[in-house]
């Protein structure tokens, strides 16, 4: 299994597994599109006031979510944000959503309309909607129950404070998808969280659900990891969704309570106090800081979702998403820009990329557009977890070189066609030596 | 609370260990070897490694002002080390500073500087000052220190200690397996024992098993390329030795699977 060790730096945030609610923010703002494929039409006008869980956008298509609102108030704006500003009187109307109802009677196209309508996504950073991915049938219910990333701990919080609603979930999905099988997988670094749910598996006899630990190696716990590994080991057909999307199953399904909230891992060494939150969706980023007492000391680097894969935000202002399981606030000599050297051709990168390609071929030939030759060398393969950046000893920006292959064309293809490997390294000392900062196009005021 | 963080793409975690510190950790491990020898050869070493330093870094400084490019001390420090360990001490001043200007400036700048060289700097220069003296018919012997035969009693074993000692912090400094050297080291001693009865020079099995084969700017980067250049090394030296005096049959070997390193990277 090809990967890296990764220290886990999750203990600050598991010290406690009570998961705080904070009151709601005063405004929320909600993307009209998280992405390709998932837009949605208004279906509200500005001034009117809407109630936490309402429909305020409507799918614009049959792969797309409805947007339910997230707070009581009323639309301030539509496009490209729905935002929405609640007053005073809105902060004691909170729906309670705790009328629980029968849904084993339910057919899985009304199943299937209720994920629709109560916008749900599978709480992974590609965010496809649940109903999209439940429309297939399967013979494997696959629940990524892993984290492979470090800080974050999410998910783990929220399996240990709520295993029984995530096991109604799962049986829920299991339905759906008409499975015949169960397989939850986890890491072994959370033994707890293994533990627990077996106890849970025994005592309801499910003797068709198993829990498989997997050792904790970056990124084997990434969706598309697990993905490649069911796929090689066996020729059953599955479907893969994290374990807290099995949350969100049970609460739209039995509770009635639409995706307005999740739960997010307010961390990294500048939060003062570093804990899990229920936070609504749209909620700044701004809010979520103060959710963890505000800043120790000012961070470098503020990312949303995990340290290898999250997003770097330039400022405070942007709002959660339901793929960010994670807000991290980076200190200076955690996240500052480091002098990039030439490749010296150690090969540490093609030890750690765990799907086998050739990461400093790959980058040699993209600093000089060769796209042809960056794909020979497996470009197309690459699934962007970083670890190739992450053990260069040169600091060499991977993962941007790898993705500039895709994004960029070829300056001639005469030029292409006629290079070798060999002209590659002998051209090789006209890559550009970037300095300290490279990628880094806003830094912090002193 | 208005403010502005770094941004970039992802990961935004980097493994502690720079490119700095792992080539001063690889001169670090020549030191078993390199202080030993300095206290028993004294003045002649000393002045050999003076002197192959200064023109290593003067030629490094004026490709470095010519092709425009940042400054790379450490590698070529090493080179410079690693060169003065392999020629014999009674070397000219003159010969010495012209082979490390050759290494350095011809075969490691001006084929493109760091990784981009075909042939390790200290085995062209090496190469350099060998072809020389064959030329002119001036005395020319292998290194007293690695063959380590002129050493008396008591010094044989420091060496010895020395250079097992250097060869495990090669290792570690520069995070390789025992994988390459163990090929290496069987098939190069394996038919040279067992099919042609030599004695291989113990300095020389060191520095080539350790410092050359695993040299990464002159190796194959992927792990199945690695294997075929270990072996193909050591079954060339090996066979090699039939018809080249030892450091000859080494320099070789390796020298030959160094100009493969392209295409093994490229094929396998």
């Amino acid at each position: 299994m090809k990967g890296i060790c990764l220290e886990g730096k999750k203990e600050a945030t598991l010290l406690v597994w009570t998961l705080r609610r904070f009151d709601p923010p005063k405004t929320v703002r909600l993307p009209l599109s998280w992405g390709e494929g998932l837009q949605a039409k208004p279906a509200v006008e500005i001034g009117q006031h809407v109630q936490a869980g309402e429909v305020i956008a409507q799918p614009a298509h049959a792969n797309a979510v409805a947007i339910c609102a997230t707070i009581s108030g009323n639309i301030t704006a539509i496009d490209p944000f729905l935002e929405i500003q609640s007053q005073a009187a809105d902060e004691k109307n909170i729906p309670a959503w705790n009328q629980k109802r029968e849904w084993e009677n339910f057919s899985k196209v009304q199943l299937l309309n209720i994920f629709q309508q109560s916008g749900l996504v599978d709480l992974e950073s590609e965010m496809v909607p649940v109903h999209v991915k439940a429309a297939r049938p399967v013979s494997t219910l696959v629940l990524n129950a892993c984290e492979p990333e470090p800080y974050q701990t999410c998910d783990h919080a929220l399996l240990m404070s709520h295993p029984l609603e995530i096991l109604k979930g799962i049986e829920i999905l299991f339905r759906v998808l008409d499975a015949s099988k169960i397989k939850i997988i986890t890491q072994d670094n959370k033994w707890e969280v293994a533990e627990t749910l077996k106890s849970k598996i025994f005592l309801l006899k499910w003797p068709h659900a198993e829990v498989e630990i997997i050792p904790s190696i970056y990124p084997h716990g990434k969706e598309v990891m697990l993905r490649r590994r069911l796929s090689k080991i066996s020729q059953e057909t599955f479907e893969i969704f994290n374990i807290a999307t099995a949350f969100t199953v049970y609460e739209a399904v039995v509770c009635q309570k639409p995706l307005i909230e999740r739960v997010v891992t307010i961390g990294g060494e500048c939060i003062i106090e570093p804990k899990n939150a229920w936070v609504r969706l749209g909620t700044d980023l701004e809010s979520m800081v103060k959710m963890g007492r505000s800043f120790l000391r000012p961070p470098r680097k503020l990312i949303l979702g995990g340290p290898m894969q999250g997003i770097a935000q330039k400022n405070l202002d942007f709002p959660l998403i339901p793929g960010a399981g994670a807000l991290i606030a980076l200190p200076e000599e955690l996240a500052k820009p480091e002098t990039v050297n030439p490749c010296i051709r150690c090969g540490a990168c093609v030890d750690a990329c765990p799907v086998d390609i050739h990461p400093a071929m790959i980058t040699m030939a993209a600093d000089q557009d060769l796209f042809s030759i960056a794909r020979d060398f497996g470009a197309g393969s690459c699934i962007e977890c970083g670890n190739c950046s992450y053990v260069c000893p040169s600091k060499r920006p991977m993962v941007e070189l790898i993705r500039y292959t895709f994004t960029s064309k070829p300056k001639s293809d005469n030029h292409k066609n006629s290079v070798t490997v060999t002209s590659l390294i002998s051209d090789s000392h006209r890559l550009p030596v970037r300095q300290a900062g490279h990628g880094d196009s806003h830094s912090m005021p002193q | 609370m208005k403010r502005n963080f770094s941004v970039s793409l992802g990961p935004h975690l980097r493994l502690a260990p720079s490119l700095n510190k792992i080539q001063a950790a690889e001169m670090i491990s020549l030191l078993p070897v390199l202080i030993p020898a300095v206290i028993f050869f004294r003045l002649p070493l000393l002045s050999l490694l003076t002197v192959s330093f200064i023109a290593s870094l003067a030629a490094h400084l004026l490709a470095a002002s010519l092709f425009q490019k940042p400054l790379q001390v450490m590698p070529v420090f090493q080179a410079a080390l690693l060169f003065s360990l392999m020629i014999p001490l009674q070397t000219p001043w003159w010969a010495a500073a012209a082979a490390c200007f050759f290494m350095i400036f011809l075969a490691r700048e001006c084929l493109g500087g760091t990784a981009s060289f075909l042939i390790h700097p200290a085995l062209a220069g090496w190469a350099f000052l060998a072809l020389y003296f064959s030329e002119n018919s001036q005395p020319w012997s292998a290194s007293v220190l690695l063959f380590g035969l002129a050493l008396k009693d008591i010094w044989w074993p420091v060496m010895a200690g020395g250079f097992i000692l250097s060869a495990a912090a090669f290792m570690y400094s520069r995070r390789r397996d025992w994988e390459m050297p163990l090929i290496y080291l069987s098939l190069l001693l394996g038919p040279s024992w067992i099919l042609f009865k030599e004695v291989v020079p113990l300095g020389w099995l060191m520095l080539a098993g350790f410092c050359f084969v695993t040299d990464p700017e002159t190796t194959p980067m992927a792990k199945t390329g690695k294997r075929f250049f270990a072996a193909g090394a050591g079954i060339i030296s090996a066979l090699a030795s039939q018809f080249l005096l030892w450091p000859a049959a080494f320099v070789f070997g390796i020298a030959a699977m160094n100009l493969l390193t392209p295409w093994l990277d490229r094929k396998i």
